[in-house]
């Protein structure tokens, strides 16, 4: 796989593979990572990896910079075999909802029934999080659902709310200023205090639930997602 | 042992808890946060003799007042401006023992806008979060319950049973100098979109001056000044994104991403700003100006040579961070040398038993 390695001021080195959202190039940015925080580097302060690249923050007290380059080009040479596609992942339930369902649907001129048909379907694939704490990239959205941003961002998007953004979709973890047509929202709460539940490689799939299930769902929260082999 | 309480009189605009940043959930999407001056908060620590990642109280464009109810060794660093314990004008830069019932204050900042309160010994604010306790405001991490610290907030520090009364002072010539400057000399390392950028872009990216705007936060300064074109789309594909880079959206107007930024972004980003300037834009107020220098060197720390110079440097201080030793720091020196034809730019601590 082709790569370039590059200083990102003084405090930072990246990785960058080919300039594409691929999944196996995702990979092989955790790959590289994983395998890094195996050798649990002294001097190494803490990891950004992105659709196709991994930030690597270092202390140059600590760590030398022709060491870690060194170290980084030999894992990228010699990348191990990637992830099959078992698909692990998690089970997202969603309380499908809202204004901007209905606008979504009407977009694309079909009936909600069949924007949640199609949104419920594919397993997604989550490339890294970022954005927001826990908040994660998902790959594989249906193009026949892809919306457009909202016009005016709102000023504050509900933590829990499910939403569509041109082909990418995803979950609020916090509530945030947004732009996302919000479709739906979970009753799990998905970054805590000190722990978040989602992990990046894995995959997601969202399944459609009534309101009486969200405010039990709600209620029995504990935080708790299994990982499991999606179908 | 001492258990001190400070007392938030007046908190002014914004002050948080933090300290030298939060790197164990950046792959989580949780921003860094921590100091956005780290010079300022890890002198501050100094001069009271705690390790340079002990919490501390950062303060935005002075005005905060606060009383401690016990005996407390404390320091103020920062932006410069008046700074009084009771009616008793002292300095900035310099730590003092105060005694129960004293209240510290300062007025507006005169150059620069923040500052760094650290009070010697062991701050009792709970657990860090993710390895830190530097508080994000918009996810609620860290600090008190991830929140501000507001007006009438009590503070708990568990001191050291007989507080060394140090009197030591750092006298930062070359950083003071800079907060009084309103045009300001930024040094930056190129990239990683840096071929993104037309040559006569980043020419006027080098060549013009830019003017820090108010909508500046935590988050990031942002500038005004000669657009700096694209000859690439101005949006990429996420990446990570570090302290001090310069994002420059397709308005040309560039952006430098500070403490509390988003952890990835779309944006093309024209170079980062080398992290011993990082306090110049943390100090950097609406209407100052920046001028951004291409830095080719490599940073003194990569070489070989420094490395071991800084390294024995930087152990001496350590000894500063335990309780016995008296260890005054007396002035800081900028030098250039020279070393088997390579050129570096060291920084020194004179301590007063070296003279």
């Amino acid at each position: 796989m082709e790569y370039k390695i590059k200083n990102i001021g003084d405090q930072a080195i990246s990785i960058y593979f080919e300039n594409k959202i691929d999944i196996s190039i995702n990979q092989s940015v955790h790959y590289i990572m994983d395998h890094l925080k195996a050798m649990s580097l002294v001097g190494i302060k803490g990891y950004v990896p992105a659709y196709q690249s991994l930030m690597i923050y270092y202390d140059p007290y600590i760590l030398k910079e022709i060491i870690l380059k060194d170290i980084l080009t030999n894992l990228a040479d010699n990348l191990g075999p990637l992830t099959t596609d078992n698909k692990l992942g998690y089970r997202i339930p969603v309380l499908y909802e809202g204004s901007e369902l209905a606008y979504v649907a009407d977009y694309h001129g079909m009936p909600i029934n069949e924007v949640i048909e199609r949104h419920t379907k594919p397993n997604y694939y989550i490339y890294f999080l970022g954005f927001a704490p826990g908040f994660p990239y998902l790959g594989g959205l249906d193009p026949k659902i892809a919306t457009p941003r909202l016009e005016q961002p709102k000023i504050k998007i509900e933590e829990g709310s499910v939403g569509i953004a041109d082909h990418q979709t995803g979950i609020y973890t916090i509530s945030c200023p947004g732009g996302w047509q919000v479709i739906g929202k979970t009753p799990l709460k998905l970054f805590r205090e000190n722990s978040c539940a989602l992990e990046a490689g894995k995959y997601i799939q969202f399944y459609a639930i009534d309101q009486k299930t969200y405010d039990m769902l709600k209620d029995n929260d504990d935080g708790a997602i299994r990982l499991e082999v999606l179908k | 042992m001492i258990q001190t309480q400070l007392e938030i009189i007046k908190p002014g605009i914004l002050m948080t808890i933090q300290d030298q940043g939060r790197y164990e959930g950046l792959h989580l999407g949780i921003p860094q946060s921590g100091c956005m001056d780290t010079y300022a908060g890890i002198m501050a620590n100094r001069l009271v003799g705690n390790s340079r990642n002990t919490p501390l109280i950062e303060m935005t464009f002075g005005n905060f007042e606060i009383r401690f109810n016990h005996k407390a060794l404390i320091a103020v660093t920062g932006a410069l401006g008046e700074l009084f314990i009771n009616n008793t004008q002292i300095n900035l830069w310099e730590s003092y023992l105060l005694n129960p019932g004293d209240v510290i204050k300062m007025h507006d900042c005169q150059f620069g806008c923040r500052n760094y309160l650290a009070v010697q010994g062991e701050w009792m604010i709970g657990e860090p979060q993710y390895g830190s306790y530097a508080t994000y405001i918009r996810g609620g991490i860290g600090g008190l319950n991830g929140k501000t610290i507001s007006k009438g907030q009590q503070i708990s520090i568990r001191g050291q049973v007989n507080p060394v009364k140090r009197k030591v002072k750092a006298n930062n010539s070359v950083y003071f100098k800079m907060l009084r400057q309103s045009h300001k000399e930024v040094r930056v390392s190129l990239g990683p979109q840096e071929d993104s950028f037309s040559t006569l872009g980043i020419k006027h990216f080098f060549s013009e001056g830019y003017q820090v705007l108010p909508q500046s936060d935590r988050m990031g300064i942002r500038l005004s000044g000669k657009q700096i074109g694209h000859v690439k789309p101005a949006d990429i594909i996420s990446d990570g994104i570090a302290f001090g880079a310069i994002q420059v959206p397709s308005s040309g107007q560039p952006i430098i991403m500070m403490a509390d930024r988003q952890t990835t972004g779309g944006y093309t980003k024209i170079g980062t700003v080398l992290s011993d300037d990082l306090p110049i834009i943390a100090q950097a107020v609406a209407g100052d100006v920046l001028h951004f220098r291409n830095d080719f060197k490599t940073h003194a720390l990569t070489n070989d040579i420094a490395n071991d110079t800084i390294n024995d440097t930087a152990k001496a201080f350590s000894g500063c961070d335990d309780n016995e030793t008296g260890c005054s720091i007396l002035e800081t020196r900028y030098y250039d040398i020279n070393v088997n034809k390579k050129n570096f730019h060291i920084m020194v601590e004179v301590l007063e038993d070296s003279l």
